[in-house]
């Protein structure tokens, strides 16, 4: 569904992405796993469209979806949600989710406000703060929102950065449990995730990134758990003894947040 | 003075401050959508008064027609301003877009200059053989024009950005850039829209304090940024209500002063209430005080 080939993007002189490769099979969830820095965000990023790759190809459903406008490519059915949930705060519930379906508002009303009521079944809890602040949201509603705000958009491919952030254990569960259901319900997940233990139940598939490479690909049990953890969270430094420098620090602390 | 007079400037000002606050949303709008400040924006909302009386040298107009073309020349003058300031300029500098709107400001006033041989132009006045009296109190009939007109706009602004989609989208680039644009808003558009907008509320401010004084001169430029932007100050930047509130204020303050202690005095005493602000209220009068620390 996803093709991800050779991309590599740079901030300035910082390669945050050295050639990645990857892909999203339809219908399924899809997870990334890596330490602080390795360029998770910034992949998500440059897939939507925010960031534009310095080289490689994304194609998404067999089109080239390459340095496209955001806007474009949520037209072609990809929705992100982003770190740190980037709810609007002086909007309301309601109008939150009104801006995400912003490309079809106008030409079909009734059917946003379909898909409105829709997401309010999904999210009982956000049909109670319907009229609510979105910025006065604890964390785990606010996480729901920014959910319910992409799948606004009918996205056939959705993406999430780290959904889990800075949650407390019972509500990083409820969002698993809602990523579940919408991949029951056929949309496509693609997943970054610090939370390896949570992201190994659920996902089909993983690739691990490293360095701004994809290090390891397969299925949840090729790896076990204790490795996936020690290289998602430290690095590959951390499990092995660097080669000779070109490993990297072996704190894994490599870059800032990315 | 008695407490006549006093009722009397303060209405006034209250009246004609509608314009400064118009003026005080433009610089607020931009702000809170880009975080940047336009200092060009006084400049081009004269100048739209300017373009309407260029036109109406050609064609008879209405008066009202008249005002409604400085709202359309300052629009599309507010569009140029955001090409060549703003949209090619990198924005991650501060100074970039400021410096580049101070050049704006002084190209605007030198065509100005140039295009009237620097003599001020007479503006139609509308209403202005209306008074209204109660006895040795009156309103003006071109003050009340100025304070509908200022309210319709406000009202048309507020219905755009929470009723119309391009509201959506201005206030979710204002709120949460990244997001916006996940959701397919796309800031250049919406970035220029908001500087069209702001360009007509200025156009139609620049067309109304043209008919109040009567004439227009280049001379009118600076104070109309500079109460702008004290507007700002006064009313938060960014907060809409604020520069709507702040803008009656200072035009009831600057009155008040005028018939208090004369011409030459009132602007002291506006700019020594920007610093009271400062000071005291950073943040706008809407903010809680804030403590120096």
């Amino acid at each position: 569904m996803l093709e991800v080939s050779d991309v590599a993007v740079s901030y300035g002189n910082i390669e945050a992405l050295r050639g990645v490769e990857l892909s999203v099979e339809e219908g399924g969830i899809t997870c990334l796993l890596g330490p602080n820095g390795a360029g998770k965000t910034t992949l998500m990023m440059t897939i939507a469209g925010i960031l534009r790759p310095r080289r490689g190809r994304i194609r998404f459903l067999d089109r080239d979806i390459t340095g496209m406008r955001p806007s474009g490519v949520v037209k072609r059915g990809i929705a992100l949600v982003p770190e740190n949930r980037l709810v609007f705060p002086a909007m309301n519930v309601h109008e939150n989710l009104i801006a995400g379906a912003y490309l079809r508002l106008g030409k079909r009303k009734a059917q946003v406000q379909r898909d409105v009521d829709h997401v309010f079944e999904r999210f009982p809890r956000l049909q109670e703060r319907s009229k609510q602040l979105a910025g006065t949201l604890s964390g785990g509603e606010q996480q729901m929102l920014a959910v319910a705000r992409a799948l606004m958009a009918r996205p056939r491919l959705l993406m999430m950065d780290e959904p889990s952030l800075g949650l407390a254990p019972l509500i990083v569960e409820e969002i698993f449990r809602i990523i579940s259901d919408l991949n029951a319900d056929g949309t496509t997940i693609f997943l970054v995730e610090q939370n390896a233990h949570m992201a190994l139940q659920v996902a089909d598939h993983f690739f691990l990134l490293e360095q701004g490479q994809v290090s390891f690909s397969g299925k949840p049990g090729q790896l076990s758990e204790h490795e996936v953890i020690q290289r998602a969270y430290l690095g590959k430094s951390a499990q092995h003894d660097p080669p000779a420098g070109d490993r990297g620090r072996p704190d894994g602390t490599t870059h800032p947040s990315g | 003075m008695d407490w006549l007079d006093f009722f009397q400037s303060i209405t006034d000002g209250l009246l004609f401050g509608s314009i400064y606050a118009l003026i005080g949303i433009g610089f607020t709008l931009i702000f809170g959508v880009m975080h940047k400040i336009n200092l060009a924006y006084g400049a081009a909302s004269i100048a739209g008064a300017y373009v309407s009386i260029a036109v109406a040298a050609y064609v008879p107009l209405p008066a009202l027609v008249t005002f409604l073309i400085a709202a359309i020349g300052s629009g599309a003058i507010a569009f140029l301003i955001y090409l060549a300031n703003f949209r090619f300029i990198p924005l991650a500098s501060p100074l970039a877009t400021l410096m580049a709107t101070v050049g704006m400001l002084i190209l605007i006033d030198e065509i100005v200059v140039h295009a009237t041989d620097g003599m001020p132009q007479p503006y139609p006045a509308l209403f202005a053989d209306i008074y209204i009296e109660w006895g040795d109190f009156g309103l003006r009939g071109d003050l009340i024009f100025i304070f509908v007109l200022s309210l319709i706009a406000m009202v048309v602004l507020m219905f755009m950005l929470y009723r119309t989609r391009l509201g959506i989208a201005t206030r979710a680039v204002a709120q949460q850039p990244v997001a916006a644009q996940l959701a397919g808003i796309s800031l250049d558009r919406t970035n220029a829209l908001t500087f069209v907008i702001t360009g007509l509320l200025g156009g139609l401010a620049g067309a109304m304090i043209g008919a109040s004084v009567g004439v227009l001169s280049p001379l009118l430029v600076v104070p109309i940024t500079v109460k702008g932007l004290i507007v700002c100050v006064i009313g938060g930047l960014g907060s809409i209500p604020g520069a709507i509130v702040a803008g009656l204020a200072v035009g009831a303050f600057e009155n008040f002063f005028l018939a208090f202690r004369g011409v030459t005095e009132r602007d002291m005493y506006v700019m020594l209430l920007l610093f009271v602000f400062l000071v005291f209220r950073p943040g706008g009068i809407f903010s809680r005080s804030v403590a120096r620390d």
